[in-house]
């Protein structure tokens, strides 16, 4: 046998892809705050100056889709949980905010919390489920409910309004300002995905976050340590339907309409893996890790490949692709190659200043 | 009580008996990939999918014989499976679960990606059937050739992949495998290899379950993934390991949700695959079929 | 050494290799088949076998009528052409387009949208309207993507900065948001009675004022289908037909399980037994899944067959197509009525099973209908898309009307050319006729317009017309024919 061993093949995700942030309590000063803060700043005054109406809202759908990716770190990459129905609980955020404030004159401002917080019992559903079934099994299981949805709640009149779909006007506050127009829309959504980034950012530094670490890693680990395992995948699922809950408000009223029907549903699979993919792309374990991706989904899918014939379908095989590449190699994402880059160019000019 | 005509039962359960065929051929190969890698392969559907596509071109380019063109097609979803397994799935065999769901849906995507754009100007297409649609009569029941050869095809495919897990070398690897994967490696299982031909032989099942169905149809991008769904549903019944239970499940699965069209409860048919699959998970099935050796192992590889 | 640091930039490389390959090789398969806009008149179109109002080919229309045929209403020539609207200029006019090109769906957005392609195209080689040429920007999106046709109708409106909006291929679910932006933004949608939305539920100047979508109402259409299947089932039963005589008015209907052939088998049971007594629908049957229509069929029939169904009304076309297959197998032989079964997909699939089967005029290209206009069709897709020349089926004959509408009404408009006045002239048309549809009379009340439909008939794997234009509640006379079917019934 004269044949050499090969070296095994790379062991995915068996470095650390994330660098735990150490607990305790946060230290809030001008420093530290002064780049995230330019940052917000810059996302939420420069498109609106620099670009047109229509990349405001094509760049608010990207955020929109964001969140919804955000959720999905919560609870695949915190707690180690696989959902493959986001969707299904964007649609019915959606469906919930542009009800209550098209049916039950609810002001955008109450409407759209409630409807995050009605999708929390859905998605808890799937939580009770995820304490019987682990891993593949619970993979299937929130298929088989994204299919569930789609075949009769998503075609039940109460639910979708007459004829399958409800309008969903957009805000205004106290009729001072009024966010038809796409670049005010934009800056809206721009701070509410803030807030969320901001409570992630948090809650990742927070003891709760490292028992989900605990659980993700070692589910029967963290049990025999003490923690109340149940607990923390039931509180995965509630903000995993609060987030894309939200998201599907902030979508409703961003097409000023919502619908239902035909012959593919729009809150079906194929969304809710588009939604999985781009977070997987952007890096599943990282806050940031959604809103590249989405950004990267809704630009190349929506709006520049919508001009040609096809596109549609390269795009898919190319994202396709991408996703195979980021489990086969970078299973941290781009937010990883970021961080990587990052960590290698300060190394290098380091070393040539050292 | 819930009302059915019992003529409309036997030709419904008879049409199920085709269908079941269909979802046994794919609930076989499935399960054949779970035991080898620990994958399941959420892109069973596309890999059939793109294969029937390549039969349609080899029928509607080339004018090749049916014959041929399925064997083509066959050939090409074992060289899929292989080369998906090579490429992919070789280098995941520790990662987690995350990793090889992802996997699969990715490659799943990027298939269907791939066959909307290569055969973009040919949509709605009828490739043609194996077997001729003249009608044979049982009794009441009438049952055309393309469903009698599919149901022998595939008794025969099912007892052909039985006995070769059974008595073959390459079938006491994968159980080995499948069992501890630390002692068959030091036994000298090429687990690579048995993975890899496993995976063929899935490919090619699935390759030979697409042909045989899509032509009574219509053939797009979408066609096999509601077939694909079933098949998981029969895997499941053998709790993605048992070859017998998966081959009797998917027979089972098509008589059941046939039959419901002839009593009054017409609507639950098309749901009652999600049903199954929700009973049959929170029953924890496996537990009758796998070994306790085989749990674990499974259960370390994700 | 790590091993892995040894592997990796390799395989990168390759992928990235075989990535930027694919992009290649993609941007050089796929080319959309634009002909260059002519600035000059190169080539005139063949000349027309019959004058408009002859008797020959030429459709009897009621009472006062304007036969519309392109290239013959406007004059040549842009008098003081100025830039009147957004998306006209002097000298062009900007017009948006979006369909599916990708997917399932993109067998019905790719013939519209080559059929409005070459409409302009031929538009532009006789001179365009008035001088100005005709641009047209296309759009894709997913047929069931509310955000993908939203966002291509903010695409077009401005950032193209489109005068109107022409034939999009939408499934009325999804393309709710970008209907309402239009209407906001006051942009004319103009389009033939392509796309599968619920085509009475939104299209009046309450709801769409900017809107136009030509195409027969829904209740009016099931109405005629009623009317007509009654009219066949009259003759089989004097003939002795019927398999079960006992009850000569029993029917059963079939569809896809989907929202809109829910709806319209419910309108047609309503309008069925309305008739009187003896008049019912005994069962109505939905099909799943589309890939399933072929599997389950027989059971489908076969409950239909045991109902007692003498006839059989099928509310889209794919169930008809297959379900006369599956009712030859079982031995059910009623006659059959369906909405619109396309040319294409009805000769490909169906043969001898559909013989007799009765459907509407959607496919009428088929049917060897020669007007003028639809003589000038066939010779401009022979053009602009042999491949596609063959055949006319829905989509293409519904893009037709949409941009033969168009250019009527802005030839009117002559230089001034406003999206307002041309949408006052869409919106009250007066027996507006194509050559390719019912004639088409639209109001304040009414954005839909065609209150008539023709019968056609499947025999021999072609289709045929058997009757005039037939409205609700109007005589149902079929006119002689030789080479069809007669009513259906096996002799």
């Amino acid at each position: 046998m004269a044949k050499v061993m090969k070296a095994p093949p790379a062991a995915v995700m068996d470095e650390p892809i994330l660098v735990e942030p150490p607990a305790g309590p946060r230290r809030w000063n001008v420093q530290r705050a002064a780049l995230p803060l330019a940052g917000f700043l810059a996302a939420a005054i420069l498109p609106p100056l620099i670009l047109d109406g229509v990349w405001n809202f094509t760049l608010t759908l990207a955020l929109i889709y964001g969140l919804m990716g955000l959720s999905i770190v919560v609870v695949t990459g915190y707690v180690g949980q696989l959902s493959l129905m986001p969707a299904t609980f964007v649609g019915v955020g959606a469906f919930a905010s542009a009800g209550l404030v098209v049916r039950a004159a609810t002001p955008f401002w109450w409407a759209a919390p409630l409807a995050a917080l009605v999708t929390v019992p859905v998605a808890l559903v799937i939580g009770m489920v995820a304490l019987r079934l682990k891993g593949l099994y619970l993979a299937i299981m929130t298929l088989v409910f994204a299919d569930i949805a789609e075949q009769f709640l998503f075609r039940q009149d109460w639910f979708t309004g007459q004829g399958g779909s409800t309008p969903a006007p957009r805000p205004h506050l106290f009729h001072l300002v009024d966010f038809q127009s796409d670049k005010s829309y934009y800056v809206l959504v721009v701070c509410i995905a803030s807030a969320f980034l901001l409570f992630m950012w948090n809650f990742s530094r927070s003891r709760s976050a490292r028992a989900c670490f605990a659980v993700r890693d070692n589910e029967n680990g963290a049990s025999a340590m003490g923690i109340n395992v149940a607990k923390y995948k039931l509180m995965a699922f509630a903000l995993h339907g609060f987030i894309a809950g939200s998201a599907g408000a902030l979508y409703a009223h961003w097409a000023q309409n919502v619908s239902a029907g035909g012959q593919r549903p729009a809150f079906g699979l194929e969304v809710s893996l588009a939604i999985v993919f781009l977070t997987i792309l952007g890096g599943v374990r990282s806050i940031w890790g959604p809103f590249i991706g989405g950004a990267i989904w809704v630009i190349l899918t929506k709006r520049l490949l919508a001009g040609s014939p096809n596109g549609q379908s390269i795009a898919f095989s190319i994202f396709g692709v991408l996703v195979l590449a980021t489990m086969l190699y970078r299973p941290a994402g781009l937010v990883g190659v970021g961080r990587d880059s990052w960590r290698a160019l300060r190394r290098r000019l380091g070393g040539a200043s050292g | 009580m819930i009302a059915f005509s019992p003529s409309l039962l036997a030709q419904d359960a008879a049409n199920g008996v085709f269908l079941g065929a269909i979802f046994a051929l794919l609930g076989i190969g499935v399960v054949l990939i779970y035991k080898s890698s620990g994958v399941l392969n959420f892109a069973h559907g596309s890999m059939a999918m793109f294969c029937t596509y390549i039969y349609f071109q080899m029928d509607s380019w080339f004018h090749l014989p049916v014959i041929v063109s399925l064997l083509i097609a066959v050939a090409c979803g074992v060289v899929l499976g292989a080369a998906t397994y090579l490429g992919i799935f070789r280098r995941m065999r520790n990662a987690g679960l995350l990793a090889k769901v992802i996997g699969a849906l990715a490659v799943a995507g990027f298939l269907q990606g791939a066959a909307a754009f290569l055969w973009r100007n040919a949509s709605q297409v009828r490739p043609p059937q194996q077997f001729s649609q003249r009608v044979v009569h049982l009794g009441s029941v009438g049952l055309d050739w393309q469903h009698i050869g599919t149901i022998l095809i595939t008794i025969a495919a099912g007892i052909g992949v039985i006995a070769l897990v059974k008595y073959t070398t390459f079938g006491v690897a994968l159980r080995a495998t499948a069992q501890n994967r630390l002692a068959a490696k030091l036994l000298g299982v090429k687990e690579d290899r048995v993975a890899a031909l496993a995976w063929g032989i899935g490919g090619g099942l699935a390759a030979l379950a697409g042909v045989l169905i899509i032509p009574t149809s219509a053939l797009t991008v979408y066609s096999m993934t509601g077939y694909m769904v079933r098949g998981f549903v029969a895997a499941v019944v053998g709790g993605f390991v048992s070859l017998p239970a998966a081959l009797i499940g998917g027979f089972g699965l098509g008589v059941a949700q046939e039959s419901l069209l002839a009593t009054s409860v017409q609507s639950l048919s098309s749901v009652f695959a999600g049903l199954a699959i929700v009973v049959l998970l929170l029953l924890r099935v496996e537990r009758f079929f796998a070994l306790e050796q085989e749990l674990r192992a499974l259960e370390e590889l994700g | 050494m790590d091993p892995r640091r040894h592997d990796r930039p390799r395989t990168r490389q390759a992928l990235t290799l075989g990535a930027v390959g694919l992009l290649l090789s993609s941007c050089a398969a796929f080319h959309p088949q634009r002909i260059q806009v002519a600035s000059r008149v190169t080539k005139t179109l063949p000349p027309e076998a019959v004058a408009p109002g002859s008797s020959g080919a030429a459709i009897p229309g009621s009472g006062s009528q304007t036969v519309f045929v392109p290239g013959r209403s406007g004059a040549q020539g842009g008098k003081a052409n100025y830039a009147s609207s957004p998306g006209v200029t002097a000298s062009t006019i900007n017009l948006g387009i979006i369909v599916p090109l990708d997917g399932p769906a993109a067998e019905l957005g790719r013939p519209l949208y080559r059929a409005t392609q070459a409409y302009v195209n031929a538009l532009n080689a006789r001179g365009g309207i008035h001088g100005r040429l005709v641009q047209l920007f296309l759009q894709t999106a997913c047929i069931n993507c509310e955000d993908e046709n939203l966002l291509a109708a903010k695409a077009l409106v401005e950032q193209k900065h489109v005068f109107a909006v022409v034939n999009t291929y939408m499934n009325t679910y999804a393309f709710g948001a970008a209907i309402n932006y239009l209407n906001q933004q006051h942009v004319p949608l103009i389009q033939g009675w392509t796309g599968i939305g619920p085509e009475s539920e939104t299209w009046s100047a309450n709801q769409t004022p900017w809107s136009v979508y030509y195409t027969i109402r829904n209740e009016d259409a099931v109405e005629v289908y009623a009317d007509w299947l009654d009219t066949v089932m009259s003759h089989w039963a004097q003939a002795g037909k019927l398999p079960f005589p006992g009850n000569p008015h029993w029917v059963a209907t079939v569809g896809l399980d989907v929202t809109q052939d829910r709806k319209r088998a419910a309108e047609f049971k309503r309008v069925w037994e309305s008739r009187g007594a003896g008049y019912k629908v005994v069962t109505q049957q939905y099909v799943a899944a589309q890939e399933e229509v072929v599997t389950r069929m027989d059971s489908f029939i076969s409950a239909m067959k045991n109902a007692q169904a003498n006839g059989a009304f099928s509310a889209s076309n794919i169930t008809m197509v297959f379900g006369m297959q599956a009712a030859r197998r079982n031995s059910w032989i009623v006659p059959w009525v369906s909405k619109s079964a396309w040319g294409k997909a009805a000769t490909d699939n169906c043969g001898a099973a559909c013989d007799g089967g009765f459907t509407d005029n959607n496919g009428w290209g088929w049917s060897g209908i020669r007007t003028p206009q639809m003589i000038q069709y066939l010779a401009t897709m022979q053009r602009y898309y042999p491949e596609g020349a063959t055949y006319a089926d829905a989509q293409t004959l519904g893009g037709w009307i949409g941009m033969m509408a168009f250019e009527y009404a802005a030839t009117q408009l002559g230089a001034d050319l406003t999206r307002p006045a041309l949408i006052n002239i869409l919106g009250n048309l007066h027996n507006f006729d194509t050559g390719i549809g019912a004639p088409i009379t639209t109001s304040s009340a009414d954005h839909l317009g065609m209150g008539e439909m023709m019968m056609l008939q499947i025999c021999n794997n072609r289709f045929w017309r058997v009757t005039g234009w037939l409205s609700a509640g109007g005589p149902m006379s079929r006119v002689a024919n030789n080479g069809d079917c007669g009513w259906g019934y096996p002799s």
